[in-house]
């Protein structure tokens, strides 16, 4: 008799192989950068102690270290959040983005960077353009989320939901395509970079608000494996098993919007990971188990979005490219080739 | 016996833009421990409907549910999980968990958020799933598993949920015969063994006639007709509901066709080469007539069985038989 289950051995290699691998591309991600610095240097700097140069040390805390600590938050938030998503609907095509919060978003910043001729000036110069960006982001996800929040109130189905948001969805994109429409080339290449996602733009401050954020909505994801997985079986067998199906629906909403929301606010979207990692993660855990699978999933999204974010920085060049592009190009070629390779995506969601 | 489960007055039925649509009226039963109940009755008629009530996840139009005397709607769910385990048509759209992982889900009801399993709690998922017979795959993913299989599977989530009453829709629909006679006989055993009151919806009369303690039976006039099996079909309630078109079932038999030819029966054979060969002939239109001249005399020998005619030809087997009578 198996008496560890949902555990097994594979479970426990696995374990202790994801958060060291987390680690190894940590150090690798903080390592690369337009400036060369000697590995050693690296590993001095994040241990606390002096490096030779004093500049070195301030490139990596000050620079390298928000942006990789931004792709950990980003890569374990989203695909938990697209985790989330995809067992509320029993659909293997939901992602964090379902509910409208990147529309939300995407709106808002719209409304801000482009309706505003006057504003365009102060995106270029200051800093005070970045709060600017993130407060409209994060106001436009946040008016979608209550509406959606206030509708999950009342709708009877998750079903009813999903249409919910894939219509703000289209609703808001509408607008973002009427506002482009009208306005100058200047504003629309902000909004365009705003849409590439960025993983870089954030300071301290800015990254201990998003790491109470995203902690949250992942305590507030763990605490809700159980009625995740009576949910694989569907809401009514749910509600046999003593859930109470309402609630548990608006704690998955409130998860996934302080974490999706936050990171949209403060990275722009970020498309894939949503989706592909929870896929990519039952295949390597083969099981659909909550409890194995949340802790899994954020693993596997910081490993990927730390992978993500050093095929963008292009090694020895000065450039980085957009983030979002990059989780989708590296991203999509390994999940066709898992799916083909392993048999399909289908048994989580099918017998 | 006691009582697990009482209506009073219940009207089931449900609300669209405040208008009732009434389904059921007038629902007075009662579930007892150690029961199987049965529950028998065209599609469409609200069988479904019914046993949603009756555990909870629909209110009722009026009336009350009772669950060992205390008012369904004021059980907390969690409580309510503790006392009426379900097994229900939804289809279970998960592959990649284990037969041991589905039926621990019938534990939750017990465990805090984190799913921990005391010792006590390994017991019952152990014991749901030797009773289910499903000890050889238990650690298989539900992907690689038949029908019947999944469906046991379900029934030992059901019983790991330890509750006193399970409530089955539709458990041996899509299932061959011998699954059917398996998990049927399964849910008899374990109504005797544990005491549980277990409540099936069910199309397969045959084998609810010859099992179920009760019969609960509703046709289209919303009415609920409760009572022993054979008492059922003697006073022709089950043969009201069904309308069963040329089937009379207090004889067991298709409607009497106009016979070929009248031919009696003999032979001093064990009752069950008798009954078959009754049913041969019957089915290919042949009457039986213990007057008749025409004889057809089974005999048995220690392994094989041979039918003469008119105390000539014999034949050794039914359809050489039925062959032979043809050509006649």
């Amino acid at each position: 008799m198996q008496k560890s289950f949902p555990y097994t051995k594979w479970t426990f290699q696995l374990g202790i192989l994801l958060p060291t691998l987390v680690i190894i591309l940590l150090i690798l991600d903080v390592s690369l950068g337009s400036v060369n610095i000697p590995l050693l240097q690296i590993v001095k700097a994040l241990l606390g102690a002096e490096t030779d140069k004093v500049s070195w040390q301030n490139i990596i805390w000050e620079f390298r270290m928000p942006k990789a600590f931004t792709a950990i938050l980003a890569g374990a938030t989203l695909a938990v959040s697209g985790l989330q998503m995809q067992t509320l609907f029993r659909n293997p095509l939901a992602g964090p983005y379902v509910l409208g919060i990147s529309s939300g978003a995407s709106l808002g910043v719209a409304l801000v960077v482009l309706a505003s001729y006057s504003l365009g000036s102060i995106f270029n110069t200051s800093l005070l353009g970045d709060w600017i960006v993130v407060l409209a982001a994060s106001t436009g996800s946040g008016v979608v989320l209550m509406a959606v929040l206030a509708l999950s109130l009342k709708v009877k189905d998750s079903m009813t939901l999903l249409i919910i948001g894939l219509m703000f969805g289209s609703l808001a994109g509408a607008i973002v395509s009427v506002l482009q429409f009208f306005s100058e080339a200047q504003q629309l290449q902000i909004y365009l970079i705003w849409t590439f996602g960025s993983l870089g733009g954030l300071d301290w401050n800015e990254l201990y608000l998003l790491a109470v954020l995203c902690g949250l909505g992942l305590l507030i994801a763990f605490y809700l494996s159980k009625p995740l997985n009576t949910l694989l079986m569907g809401e009514s067998y749910a509600q046999s098993m003593g859930i109470n199906v309402k609630k548990v629906r608006i704690l998955i909403v409130v998860s996934t919007s302080l974490m999706a929301g936050s990171v949209t606010a403060f990275c722009g979207p970020i498309a894939f990971i949503g989706l592909a990692v929870p896929h990519l993660t039952r295949i390597l855990f083969n099981t659909a188990n909550h409890k194995v699978l949340i802790p899994a999933v954020a693993l596997s999204g910081m490993i990927i979005m730390l992978t993500c974010d050093i095929v963008s920085q292009l090694p020895g060049s000065q450039y980085i490219l957009p983030i979002n592009a990059i989780t989708s190009l590296i991203g999509a070629p390994v999940v066709i080739w898992v799916i083909l390779s392993k048999g399909g995506i289908k048994t989580s969601f099918s017998r | 016996m006691s009582i697990q489960l009482h209506t009073k007055d219940l009207a089931v039925g449900y609300r669209i833009k405040r208008r009732d649509v009434l389904i059921i009226d007038h629902l007075n039963v009662q579930l007892m421990a150690g029961k199987l109940v049965c529950f028998m009755g065209p599609n469409g008629v609200g069988k479904s409907t019914l046993l949603r009530t009756l555990c909870g996840v629909q209110r009722p139009l009026r009336g009350g549910v009772f669950i060992q005397d205390k008012a369904i709607e004021s059980i907390q769910k969690d409580v309510l999980a503790r006392k009426i385990s379900v097994v229900l048509t939804d289809p279970v759209y998960i592959g990649n968990i284990t037969v041991r992982e589905l039926v621990s889900f019938g534990r939750y009801p017990y465990t805090g958020w984190n799913m921990n399993f005391s010792p006590e709690d390994a017991r019952i998922i152990d014991r749901a799933i030797k009773e289910t017979q499903l000890q050889p795959i238990a650690d298989t993913k539900l992907a690689e598993l038949s029908d019947g299989q999944r469906q046991k599977a379900l029934i030992a989530r059901a019983l790991c949920q330890d509750t006193d009453i399970i409530i089955l829709d539709e458990p041996t629909a899509h299932l061959d015969l011998n699954n059917r006679v398996e998990i049927i006989n399964l849910l008899k055993h374990l109504s005797r063994q544990t005491g549980k009151a277990i409540v099936m919806a069910t199309h397969e009369l045959d084998l609810a006639l010859q099992t179920a303690d009760e019969l609960w039976i509703v046709g289209f006039d919303k009415k609920l007709q409760v009572g022993f099996p054979e008492d059922l079909v003697l006073n022709g309630k089950v043969d009201h509901v069904f309308q069963l078109k040329g089937f009379d079932l207090r004889t067991g038999h298709l409607e009497k066709r106009k016979s070929k030819r009248n031919v009696s029966l003999t032979g001093e054979s064990e009752g069950h080469y008798l009954l078959w060969t009754k049913n041969a002939l019957e089915r290919n239109g042949y009457g039986i007539d213990p007057e008749n001249d025409f004889t057809i005399e089974t005999m048995v020998t220690s392994d094989k069985a041979y039918w003469k005619i008119n105390e000539g030809v014999t034949l050794d087997s039914l359809e050489k038989l039925i062959q032979y009578l043809d050509q006649l």
